[in-house]
């Protein structure tokens, strides 16, 4: 019987591991992306772009079959993504949620890129933005790869302006330019004894501290440190509060910009390459002329935008990832993709090249229309290099939270700032310690 | 080898090898370890032609705070108007454990497979905003007048114009975009100075809305009204006559009742739309689904589920929208 039993063994060992190791055929990839748009814009196929880069994928590599996963909504993508690599079934390739990011890369959820980009000969990291670059980086090490960027911009009312006899803002426009538009544009236009037009909507503190030069995190390795006190973060709360001030107490609406009685709004550039070309300008803003500009300069700083970039890295647990980086890289870094994203998306490329170019400039305008607008890709392409990617990280968000409830009590109230913004720098640096 | 042995040997085999298929599939198969396996809630599936269009994210919306209030968990797909990924959505739904799917389908002509192995494991199946050819194929169906609400604008354009070079803006493949159109051609079809000129089809999307609305424009300048199945393709009606400089004199309609155009309609820009109630549609939606399930709503009834009588078909009326009534129904459309 002992013959048999050893038998039983041998049989059942060398089933296990041709079932274990049977490779597949043929090899499968798979991506995921969220359903909707990314930058929280109306687009009807916003996996387009995606679709086609994969299809040109599968030809250059004929034996891979590349599956999408793209039926989560953005709202509920993180969530889905969480599930998947707690149990292992993430894909091989896939969208990593900005603010997840820092705790997916700081746990090594996410596959390190630093030994495949060294490995790669046709891949030069100087091509791409530093700060869409940057954004999937934790420390030296990159975690994940930009698909698309997209900075913060100041919409500006041209009727307005126009109406009030005002010029547009030059592109190194300063606060003390932009307090005194606001002050001419702060008007009681029917003489009903209330205010009609208003200067500035939504720009905030913490637009004014960026720029006026104050960061308000920073990372060092895995270290974080606050600022907030000093006297240019003070400066940026006087601006605001001067602003607010103009208003006599009224508190301008989302409703009064939309009729056109606002000369000023921050807004993406996701939104501006949306709304400014129809068919979306039927939507939004079709009473009045308007475009973009930078920000303002404080009196410490420059005209700087803030930039949100979407990033993919690559599945731990990927089964060949070295096809998975081809893929990545497929994205990210493939000139005609990133060429497409120009006309087919609301983002920007990742790529510093493409902005350049000179046919760029001309896909980008005829995608947008015969719209009046002043924006050309070279200015984007300066507002890119300059732009500020400010770090998300888990305790970032209840940090920013009790800074923006100190820190707005702070102006609407009129309050002293004194000690106060030392005693928030405390208690922000010892939140960001736990 | 002697026969006994042989058939010794043939049985080790045998064993061995379900031994082993069997351990694998314990060991490597792919297991679900999702967290919502490890709730005791119920799981609901939402699966709409689009979420670009608004109408369905106020479904979903209103269908979610329902479910969550009750312990539930709904989980919503977008196939973006890939009919393909919508079954496999479907399928993937069924996987996930969910127990009653709400789906509004892409191509009305091809989601029965997916419908059929859906019902096949018991999960309940919720039309929303359309029928199917087949009613079988859905346990409960919820939907507006469509025919209705084609009708109303038929019969407005009627009672306000004398005659009209008329534009449809379609979308094939959903077949309660069909009924309005159908409605819409009924009210007018006695009336010979009332002509349909031109039809596109725009997949009652905005975007693609305009630049068939381009097409007409150019292929038949005549034209002076546009119905169109939707608001989003009304409003893309409106992006290509106000570009063209064509939008005064020429009457839009629309059937949803969506915030941009009811604002459009006290501006002018657009003459009508039939207004739907989409908050009610998700209301209806998962009380119909509790009812399926055996389960409790726990919050109060916000619109009384009995009357409609255990139907397996709830229609609701679409209320005309114009720049004269706008202010008289507030709670018509979103």
């Amino acid at each position: 019987m002992g013959k048999y039993i050893k038998i039983f063994i041998g049989l059942l060992i060398l089933i296990l591991a041709v079932i274990r190791f049977w490779p597949a055929s043929p090899q499968v990839l798979t991506v995921a992306i969220c359903a909707d748009s990314y930058w929280g814009v109306p687009d009807g196929h916003p996996t387009a772009i995606w679709e086609k880069a994969i299809e040109k994928f599968q030809t250059q590599h004929p034996n891979v079959q590349v599956k999408l996963i793209a039926g989560v909504q953005k709202a509920d993508y993180g969530e889905w993504l969480a599930e998947r690599l707690l149990s292992g079934q993430e894909p091989d390739v896939f969208l990593i949620p900005r603010e997840d990011f820092d705790n997916y890369a700081s746990k090594e959820a996410v596959l390190p890129l630093n030994n495949l980009i060294e490995a790669d000969s046709d891949f030069d990291t100087t091509l791409y933005y530093p700060v869409s670059l940057q954004s999937g980086q934790l420390g030296s090490t990159f975690y994940a790869l930009p698909l698309e960027s997209v900075p913060t911009l100041m919409f500006v009312n041209k009727t307005m302006l126009k109406d009030y006899q005002i010029p547009l803002p030059s592109p190194t426009w300063t606060w003390q330019d932009f307090y005194s538009i606001c002050q001419q544009t702060t008007k009681d236009t029917n003489g009903d004894g209330k205010l009609d037009t208003f200067g500035a909507y939504g720009y905030t503190w913490q637009q004014a501290a960026l720029d006026n030069n104050v960061l308000l995190f920073q990372t060092d390795g895995n270290n974080r440190i606050a600022h907030f006190e000093g006297l240019d973060l003070e400066a940026a709360i006087h601006f605001v509060r001067s602003l607010q001030e103009l208003n006599q107490g009224y508190r301008p609406t989302a409703r009064d910009f939309d009729l056109g009685h606002i000369a000023f709004r921050p807004l993406t550039f996701a939104e501006y390459r949306t709304y400014q070309p129809y068919p979306w300008r039927v939507k939004k803003y079709s009473s009045f002329d308007w475009d973009v500009v930078p920000f303002p300069a404080g009196p410490a700083g420059q005209n700087l935008s803030h930039v949100d970039t979407m990033l993919m890295g690559i599945s731990r647990h990927s089964k060949n990832p070295q096809l998975a980086w081809e893929l990545l890289k497929n994205f990210s870094y493939n000139r005609e993709v990133q060429q497409s994203i120009l006309t087919k998306s609301q983002g920007l490329p990742v790529r510093a090249d493409i902005l350049t170019d000179a046919d760029s400039q001309i896909s980008f305008q005829q995608s947008m229309g015969a719209t009046n607008q002043n924006l050309t890709l070279s200015a984007v392409h300066t507002i890119m290099l300059q732009a500020i990617s400010e770090p998300v990280f888990r305790q970032n968000k209840e940090a920013m939270e009790k800074a923006n409830s100190f820190i707005s009590r702070i102006i609407e109230e009129n309050l002293p700032l004194n000690n106060n913004l030392n005693q928030l720098q405390r208690e922000i640096n010892s939140l960001l310690l736990q | 080898m002697k026969r006994r042995n042989l058939y010794t040997l043939i049985l080790i085999i045998t064993v061995a090898v379900i031994f082993a298929v069997g351990l694998s599939l314990l060991v490597f198969a792919q297991k679900d370890l999702s967290l919502h396996q490890n709730e005791k809630k119920t799981i609901f599936g939402g699966v709409y032609m689009t979420l670009n269009n608004p109408f369905y994210q106020i479904i979903d919306t209103e269908m979610r705070s329902l479910i969550e209030a009750n312990n539930g968990i709904l989980l919503t797909r977008n196939p973006s108007l890939n009919a393909e990924r919508q079954q496999e959505q479907i399928l993937e739904l069924v996987d996930l454990g969910a127990k009653a799917i709400f789906v509004n389908p892409v191509d009305v002509d091809n989601i029965a497979p997916a419908l059929i192995k859906a019902r096949e494991k018991n999960v309940k199946i919720i039309a929303i905003d359309t029928n199917f050819p087949d009613n079988n194929l859905a346990d409960c169906t919820i939907v507006s007048d469509n025919y209705l609400a084609g009708m109303q604008c038929g019969q407005h354009l009627l009672a306000h114009r004398n005659s009209a070079h008329i534009a449809l803006l379609t979308h094939q493949q959903a077949m309660s975009a069909q009924e309005r159109i159908d409605g819409f051609r009924n009210a007018i079809k006695d009336k010979s100075e009332f002509q349909v000129v031109a039809t596109e089809d725009c997949l009652g999307q905005l975007e693609l809305a305009m630049p068939a609305m381009e097409k007409i424009l150019q292929e038949h300048p005549e034209v002076d009204v546009v119905m169109a199945l939707n608001d989003p393709a009304a409003m893309g009606a409106v992006a290509a006559l106000q570009h063209a400089g064509r939008l005064s004199g020429t009457s839009v309609y629309g059937v949803d009742g969506s915030p941009d155009v009811k604002e459009m309609i006290a501006h002018g820009a657009i003459t009508a739309t039939a207004g739907q109630e989409p908050r009610k549609i998700g209301i209806l939606a998962v009380e119909s689904a509790f009812r399926l399930l055996g389960m409790k709503n726990t919050l109060p009834q916000r619109f009384n589920i009995d009357q409609y009588n255990d139907q397996s078909v709830i229609t609701l009326p679409t209320i005309l929208l114009t720049r004269d009534n706008l202010s008289q129904h507030p709670n018509i459309g979103y």
